[in-house]
């Protein structure tokens, strides 16, 4: 082995031994941001809950501060729900009638039974809910962890229970997805992203990390984000999605890299799209050796959607361009070499059944 | 990690995601560039990217390499500040107790930490983080035959090192 393998060698070994808490580095960070604030004199606003965390991203400095800390990072299901203090309003942007009655759905179903309106919030993971009784009626509302309001359930009385009347929650049949500043761009939106479970000696670089959004749950609640990771897998691409409750891998091809690949299922769980539909439309191209420079999708009135490129030190000048644009507006996705020549093909799905290998 | 936009006239850089993208790797440039607190100096380094920003064209190449400077510049400042402990605790000789690849990295980390710090970026630059010479350069804030020139020396006095350390 000559030198500089030895010294590249020794140093890729020397650099893995170092271990990184990202998200105690991001507060730590995030602490040092905001003492530089308060030393310049300037207000610090505090992040509150999740969509005023997006709000607050257009004031530079503090949001900064707030996004380092981790102050947006509310999810999770709260250990018992705490009754009052929900919103009596929706501030979410969309909200959908869900039908509690012919038994044609039973994704949100919150009857109240013996264990009462603490138990709906116990099933359906609510860290709030307020119950109030007026008569032959009664309403249940689950809230987040802000206070914010993610559904209303009225009942009328029946015997000694309560019957489900109507509901409505938060969130649209279009998507699973809160709504976010810059949707259709990967990245953080408002939430510290899991750690990526890709451990680096199952694969052939380190993993990186794409993208991380909140969901609805069929509840209207905001109580889970996903993060998406890729890393390489001998001559293909490995992607880990849905963390922390589930993983779907896909493997995408290095040997066709001016030919898009779909890869839009993976965008949302496949538990989040039971009645629900997908918006967004991802391609990607996976470049062992420069080949493409570029991959963009074409939108109707000519508007051209660029890629966003993602790489390691560890990938050895391997590159993977994604690019995201409204799957129902997209025209053509199309890769460009290194010479700039367009290639227009169209995208394969590589994220169906393979049965070659099972995946 | 890297991540940027495909367009050339990209978005201003997403603070969050740069973060995200590239803590791992700047606490690692930084240790092994001797820093003797690798995680308080990304923290320095993202905070002053952050201060920055206005100053920054958009371009995501254009900010990593920012990024980096950032960091060699801070390692250099903070080693000039305390001149008798620039090495860092995992760069110090450690007992030679291990053979192969282990016993390998150790000896060449050790020789690693000995060499002046202009030729210890050059080689950490250019072997660690695969950059070219001209990034190499650009990273160090000198000329391209000069950063070709520390390359080259600190190849030479490694080789050297573990030449003379293997007969020993």
């Amino acid at each position: 082995m000559n030198i500089e393998d030895r010294v590249a060698r020794a140093l890729a070994s020397e650099a893995e031994r170092i271990d990184v808490d990202v998200e105690e580095l991001r507060a730590r960070t995030g602490d040092r941001l905001t003492a530089a604030r308060v030393a310049e004199g300037a207000p610090v606003r505090p992040a509150r809950g999740p969509l005023l965390l997006a709000v607050a991203a257009s004031v530079a400095l503090a949001a900064a501060a707030a996004v380092f800390l981790g102050t947006g990072d509310r999810l999770g299901p709260a250990t018992d729900p705490d009754p009052g203090d929900v919103e009596s309003t929706f501030s979410c942007p969309v909200q959908r009638d869900i039908d509690v009655t012919s038994g044609a759905q039973d994704e949100f179903l919150p009857r109240l039974g013996r264990g009462g309106p603490a138990a709906v919030a116990d099933e359906y993971h609510a860290p709030r809910w307020d119950f109030v009784e007026d008569g032959s009626r009664a309403t249940l509302r689950l809230g987040n962890d802000d206070g914010s309001l993610g559904s209303i359930t009225t009942y009328r009385a029946a015997g000694d229970g309560w019957t489900p009347v109507s509901a409505i929650a938060c969130g649209s049949s279009d998507t699973p997805g809160v709504p976010t500043r810059d949707e259709l761009r990967l990245g953080t939106h408002g939430y510290p992203p899991y750690k990526s479970s890709m451990s680096p000696r199952f694969y052939d670089g380190a993993s990186v990390f794409l993208d991380d959004r909140a969901v609805y749950d069929y509840s209207g609640l905001v109580i889970r984000h996903r993060s998406m990771y890729v890393a390489p897998c001998g001559a293909r691409l490995c992607w880990d999605t849905g963390r922390p409750t589930s993983m779907v891998t896909a493997r995408l091809r290095a040997d066709v890299p001016t030919i898009a690949q779909d890869v839009s299922s993976l965008f949302f769980e496949p538990d989040d799209l039971v009645g629900r539909a997908n918006p967004f439309g991802m391609w990607a191209v996976w470049d062992p050796d420069g080949t493409v420079r570029a991959l963009r999708a074409g939108l109707g009135g000519g508007v051209v959607r660029q890629s966003q490129t993602f790489t390691d030190p560890s990938w050895r000048g391997a590159v993977l361009y994604v690019v995201v644009a409204p799957r129902a507006g997209t025209r053509w996705v199309e890769a460009v070499t290194a010479a700039g020549k367009p290639v227009r093909r169209a995208p394969e799905d590589v994220t169906g059944y393979e049965p070659d290998n099972g995946g | 990690m890297t991540a940027r936009q495909g367009a050339p006239n990209a978005e201003p850089p997403d603070f969050e995601a740069l973060f995200v993208a590239h803590a791992r790797r700047v606490v690692r440039l930084a240790a092994l560039l001797g820093a003797a607190d690798p995680e308080d100096l990304a923290q320095e380094a993202f905070c002053r990217l952050y201060q920055a920003r206005d100053r920054l064209d958009g371009t995501p190449e254009r900010t990593v390499a920012y990024l980096n400077r950032i960091v060699v510049n801070e390692v250099r400042s903070r080693a000039r500040r305390d001149q008798t402990a620039r090495r860092s605790a995992h760069l110090l000789p450690v007992p030679r107790a291990e053979d192969g690849d282990v016993g390998d990295r150790q000896a060449v980390i050790e020789e690693l930490s000995r060499l002046p710090l202009r030729q210890r970026e050059a080689i950490v630059l250019r072997f660690w983080l695969d950059l070219s010479l001209a990034d190499v350069a650009d990273a160090m804030e000198v000329r391209l035959g000069t950063a070709k020139s520390q390359v080259s020396r600190g190849l030479a006095a490694l080789a050297r090192a573990l030449t003379d350390e293997e007969q020993s």
